[in-house]
C-alpha cells in the first residue's frame, strides 16, 4: 500500500521519469564483481569511497532521486581529520566532463548518528559514513559521470580538496549486480553493493542502529526479496 | 796489596750500596703506602729493582676500601729511571732522580657499584704517594720539598681494559697517563689509546675537577658514573657518543656538570629505534640534572627528550612524532619472536609521548605515563594465516595501566575494531573486539584454503567478543560474545553437510540469504554456544553446545525442515515442520552426527521458537 502511495508521489515529481536504479564504478580503478573503490593514501590519512549508485526513495514524505556514496576515512597520524559537510558535494558531469548540476550533501550518517557539521576523525582512528545527495530530479536522468568533492581542514587551517569520479555501469556490464543473486533482506548488501531492493527503495531512515556495521541499512527490504 | 784492598773495599761498598739502595727503595714504597693508610687499598705482588735504571712492579691491585673488592689491576709496570747517586760511608747513598719514564703493563678496571669513585680516590692518593716517593728519591737529605718540586710522571703504553658487565669489554691500547703539577694541585691527564679521547682528573687534596675532552662514551663507560645514575643510564640509553664535559664540586660541595654529548646514538629499551646522531647538552647544577635535546631527527621522525633528576629521583620524558614503523619495533614486546602470533611488515608510522619516573629511594620500577598512536600498514595474524591492513590505534598509559581506547583495521573485505586495558602490575587485561562485515569467503580462503576448495562458504560476518584474563595465563581467559553470518551461503559447510547426510536430505539450496547466529561464552578454554542458530531457508537448526581447545565438538541441536518456505504464523510453522533432535560430537574436522525424533516441545524447541520469533521480527 505504502509503496503504491510512494509510486504515486513519484509520479508527481520529476523522478517518475528517472530509471529506478543505476550502479557506478570508480574511474581509474580496477574492480570486478565486488563493488569498486576509489582510494587515496598519504602519510597522514587514507580515504576509500564507494558509490552505491543512484536510486529513488522517499525523504520527509517526498520522493527524491538520490546518489548514495560511502566514505571510509582513516587518520594514520596523530592529527585529527575534519571534513566539513559544507565542503561535501557532487558535480554531475556532462559531455566533455563539464559539470552541469551541483548537489550539496543532504544527509551524512556515521555509526548510526546523523552528522550536522563535520565528520571528525580523531588521530589514529577510522570512521565510515553514508552520504546521501538528493535531488528532485537529475537533468538528463541518472548521471553518466559524477565527481565527488570533499575538503579536509588541517589543524593549522589549511584546506585540502579531494575529488574522485565514478562512471555509470552500462546495462550490459557484467559487473552490475542486478538480477543474479538475492541479497539477505536483513543485511541489505551483496558483494559490497547496497541492495535492500531492486526498484524504488521507499522511506529512508536508519534501520539497523543496534547492529555492528560499518555501513547501515536505511531502507526497508524490498518485499520482492522476501 | 793496598791497591787491592782499596779496590775490594770499593767493590764491597758498591755492593753494599746497591743492596742498600734496593732495600731502601722497597722500604720507601711501603713507607709511602703505609704512611697514607693505603695498605688496604693498594698492594703489589712483586717488585723488581734494577737500580739505577729500572723498577718493575708486578700485579698491582687497587681495592675498594669499603669491601676490599679489586677495582684496578695492573699486571706490570716498568719505571725507567734516570738516576745519579753518590755513595757515602754512613750506609745511605745520595740519589738524584733526573727523570722517570713509566711503561705498562695491562690495566684491568672493574667498577664497583659506586662506579670509579673509590678507584679515583685511591688513584689520587697513589699519585700523591708516588710524587712524594719521587721527591724523596730525588734528594733524600732534602727537607720535604715544596709541591712544585715534583717532576712530571709519564706512564706510556698502558694497555687499558675496562670490564663493566654486562657490557662489551672496552680496550684502549696505547693509553698514556701524565701526572703533573697544575697550580697547587696535581692533574692526571689520561689520553685513551685507540682514539678514546682525553680525561683530566684534577686533584688537590682529593679529586676536585674532572674534564672530558672528546672522550668516547659507551654504556660500559657510562656505567662508571656509579649508582644510581650510571647503571640506569647505561641500561636505559645504551649511549655511544663523544663527550665534552666539565665536572666540578667533588667532595662535600654540590656537584656541577656542564657539557655536551656529541654525535650521540641512543639505543633505549624504551625506544623502538636507535636515535641519533644528535648533540645533547647536559647540565647538573645544585644536584639537579637537566638534559633537554633539540628536536632530533631519525629515520622517518623526530624526537624531543628531557631528563631531569636528582640523587633521589629521575624523570625522563620524550615525544616522538611521525616515526616510520618498522617490524623490528615489535621486538619491544617481550615474546614477539617466540610467539609468532602476530607478524608485521615495515610500513606505517607512530607517535609516542611518554614520561618515566624513577624514585631511587623506593628502588622500584619506574612509573610510566603518557600515550601515543600508531598506524601499521600490514599485519599478519599468523595463527589464523589472516592478513590485516591499515591497523590504526591510540593508547594511553596512566596509573600503572595501559589503555587502548580505540583500535581498528581492515580485514577480509570488512573491518574490526576494539578497545582494551592492561594492568601493568598484575598483567590482567580486558578486551572488547568487534568484527564488521568480514567476507566469509575471503576468511575461509585465507584460514582454511583446502577446506574452501571442497566446502566453499560465503557471507558477511559480524560479531563482538568481550573477554578478560591474565597475559601470563591466557588459557584461563574468560569471555562472552556474539557472532553472526548474514547474506550467507554455508549450507555446504562440513558440519551442515554431515548433518544433512545423517538426515538423508538432498543437496543444499544454493541461496545467498542463509544466516547463522551464535552467542558464546568462553571459560577455561572451552567455548560454550549458549545459543547456536542457523537459518538456511527451508532448513533451520538451533541449540547449544561446546567446542574445546582440541576442536572437540558437543552440540545439542534441534532441526526443523520447512516444506514450503516461511509462514507468517509461527504456530502453523511448528505444526507443519519436521522437527528432529540432532546431536553432534567428534571434532570440527570430522563431526559425528546422531539424529532422534523429537516427541515433545522441550526446552530446545522453545529456543527454536524464541530464535525464529526474534530473528524474523528483526527483519520485519
Amino acid at each position: 500500500m505504502l509503496r503504491g502511495l510512494f509510486a504515486i508521489t513519484l509520479l508527481a515529481v520529476g523522478c517518475a521519469s528517472q530509471p529506478p536504479r543505476e550502479y557506478y564504478g570508480p574511474v581509474g580503478a580496477d574492480f570486478g564483481e565486488t563493488i569498486g573503490e576509489w582510494s587515496h593514501e598519504d602519510e597522514q590519512l587514507s580515504f576509500h569511497v564507494r558509490c552505491q549508485g543512484y536510486y529513488l526513495n522517499e525523504v520527509d514524505g517526498r520522493g527524491v532521486c538520490t546518489l548514495h556514496l560511502q566514505l571510509t576515512a582513516t587518520c594514520t597520524s596523530g592529527d585529527p581529520l575534519t571534513l566539513p559537510l559544507e565542503l561535501l558535494s557532487i558535480d554531475v558531469l556532462g559531455e566533455l566532463g563539464r559539470p552541469h548540476q551541483l548537489l550539496p550533501v543532504s544527509e551524512v550518517w556515521e555509526c548510526g548518528r546523523r552528522l550536522d557539521e563535520a565528520l571528525v576523525v580523531p588521530g589514529w582512528s577510522r570512521r565510515a559514513v553514508d552520504m546521501f545527495f538528493d535531488a528532485a530530479e537529475f537533468t538528463g536522468g541518472a548521471p553518466e559521470l559524477l565527481r565527488l568533492r570533499f575538503g579536509q581542514r588541517d589543524i593549522d587551517g589549511t584546506l585540502k580538496i579531494y575529488e574522485c569520479q565514478f562512471f555509470r555501469l552500462a546495462e550490459d556490464d557484467p559487473r552490475r549486480p542486478d538480477g543474479r543473486d538475492l541479497a539477505d533482506p536483513g543485511h541489505g548488501y551483496m558483494r559490497g553493493y547496497y541492495l535492500p531492493g531492486w526498484g524504488d527503495l521507499g522511506e529512508r531512515r536508519l534501520r539497523s542502529k543496534d547492529e555492528l556495521r560499518m555501513f547501515h541499512m536505511f531502507h526497508e527490504p524490498d518485499e520482492g526479496l522476501l | 796489596m793496598r791497591t787491592a784492598l782499596v779496590l775490594a773495599t770499593l767493590v764491597l761498598s758498591a755492593a753494599a750500596g746497591w743492596w742498600s739502595l734496593d732495600e731502601l727503595t722497597f722500604d720507601l714504597v711501603h713507607e709511602q703506602i703505609d704512611r697514607r693508610g693505603m695498605g688496604g687499598r693498594l698492594s703489589f705482588g712483586r717488585m723488581e729493582l734494577d737500580l739505577p735504571r729500572r723498577i718493575s712492579v708486578f700485579d698491582t691491585v687497587m681495592r675498594d676500601a669499603s669491601d676490599g673488592q679489586a677495582v684496578l689491576q695492573l699486571d706490570r709496570i716498568d719505571f725507567a729511571l734516570d738516576m745519579g747517586w753518590e755513595g757515602s760511608w754512613d750506609g745511605r747513598p745520595k740519589v738524584k732522580l733526573i727523570n722517570v719514564d713509566c711503561r705498562g703493563g695491562r690495566i684491568s678496571i672493574v667498577p664497583t657499584p659506586d662506579g670509579l669513585g673509590s678507584m679515583v680516590e685511591t688513584l689520587g692518593e697513589t699519585i700523591a704517594a708516588i710524587g712524594a716517593l719521587v721527591r724523596e728519591l730525588r734528594d733524600l737529605d732534602a727537607p720535604e720539598p715544596p709541591p712544585g718540586g715534583m717532576p712530571p710522571l709519564l706512564f706510556r703504553d698502558l694497555d687499558l681494559v675496562l670490564r663493566s658487565d654486562p657490557w662489551p669489554l672496552q680496550h684502549f691500547p696505547g693509553t698514556t697517563v701524565l701526572v703533573a703539577r697544575q697550580g697547587d694541585g696535581v692533574d692526571a691527564t689520561i689520553d685513551f689509546g685507540g682514539g678514546g679521547g682525553r680525561l683530566v682528573l684534577g686533584f688537590n687534596e682529593g679529586l676536585q675537577r674532572l674534564e672530558a675532552v672528546d672522550l668516547v662514551l659507551t654504556p660500559a663507560i657510562v656505567r662508571l658514573i656509579g649508582e644510581p645514575w650510571g647503571p640506569l643510564f647505561a641500561r636505559l640509553f645504551r649511549p655511544h657518543a663523544r663527550a665534552d664535559l666539565l665536572v666540578t664540586g667533588f667532595g662535600d660541595g654540590p656537584l656541577d656538570l656542564h657539557g655536551t654529548l656529541r654525535d650521540a646514538v641512543i639505543v633505549s629499551s624504551w625506544l623502538p629505534f636507535p636515535l641519533g646522531p644528535i648533540n645533547i647538552p647536559i647540565e647538573l647544577e645544585a644536584g639537579r640534572l637537566s638534559v633537554q635535546t633539540d628536536a632530533a631527527s631519525f629515520e622517518g621522525g623526530t624526537l624531543l627528550a628531557n631528563i631531569s633528576g636528582s640523587a633521589d629521583d629521575l624523570e625522563l620524558s620524550f615525544r616522538v612524532r611521525n616515526a616510520a614503523f618498522r617490524e623490528s619495533f615489535l621486538e619491544l614486546l617481550p615474546t614477539y619472536r617466540e610467539q609468532e602470533f602476530v607478524l608485521a611488515d615495515d610500513g606505517g608510522q607512530f607517535d609516542l609521548d611518554l614520561r618515566l619516573h624513577w624514585n631511587f629511594e623506593l628502588g622500584t620500577a619506574p612509573t610510566v605515563s603518557g600515550g601515543g598512536g600508531f598506524h601499521v600498514q600490514s599485519v599478519d595474524l599468523a595463527v589464523f594465516n589472516l592478513a590485516v591492513r591499515d591497523v590504526v590505534g591510540r593508547f594511553e598509559v596512566f596509573d600503572e595501566a595501559l589503555t587502548v581506547p580505540e583500535l581498528s583495521g581492515l580485514c577480509a573485505g570488512g573491518s574490526f575494531s576494539g578497545s582494551g586495558t592492561l594492568d601493568l602490575v598484575d598483567n590482567r587485561f580486558g578486551l572488547v573486539l568487534s568484527l564488521k562485515e568480514l567476507d566469509l569467503a575471503e576468511l575461509q580462503a585465507s584460514t582454511a584454503p583446502e577446506v574452501a576448495a571442497q566446502h566453499p562458504l560465503a557471507g558477511s560476518v559480524a560479531g563482538w567478543l568481550r573477554c578478560e584474563g591474565d597475559v601470563d595465563r591466557l588459557e584461563l581467559t574468560q569471555g562472552e560474545g556474539e557472532f553472526s553470518i548474514r547474506a550467507g551461503r554455508f549450507a555446504e559447510s562440513r558440519l551442515l553437510t554431515t548433518i544433512r547426510e545423517a538426515l538423508t536430505l538432498g543437496p543444499a539450496e544454493r541461496r545467498n540469504d542463509q544466516r547463522l547466529l551464535a552467542e558464546v561464552t568462553l571459560r577455561n578454554g572451552i567455548l560454550t554456544f549458549d545459543r547456536f542458530s542457523v537459518d538456511l531457508g527451508l532448513l533451520a537448526l538451533t541449540g547449544q553446545g561446546q567446542l574445546d581447545r582440541e576442536r572437540a565438538l558437543n552440540l545439542d541441536l534441534v532441526l526443523m525442515r520447512e516444506p514450503e518456505g516461511f509462514l507468517g504464523s509461527l504456530w502453523g510453522f511448528i505444526q507443519r515442520s519436521l522437527i528432529m533432535q540432532v546431536q553432534v560430537t567428534g571434532n570440527l574436522d570430522q563431526p559425528e552426527v546422531a539424529v532422534y525424533p523429537l516427541g515433545v516441545i522441550s526446552r530446545p524447541l522453545q529456543a527454536v521458537i524464541d530464535f525464529l520469533s526474534n530473528w524474523r521480527e528483526q527483519d520485519a
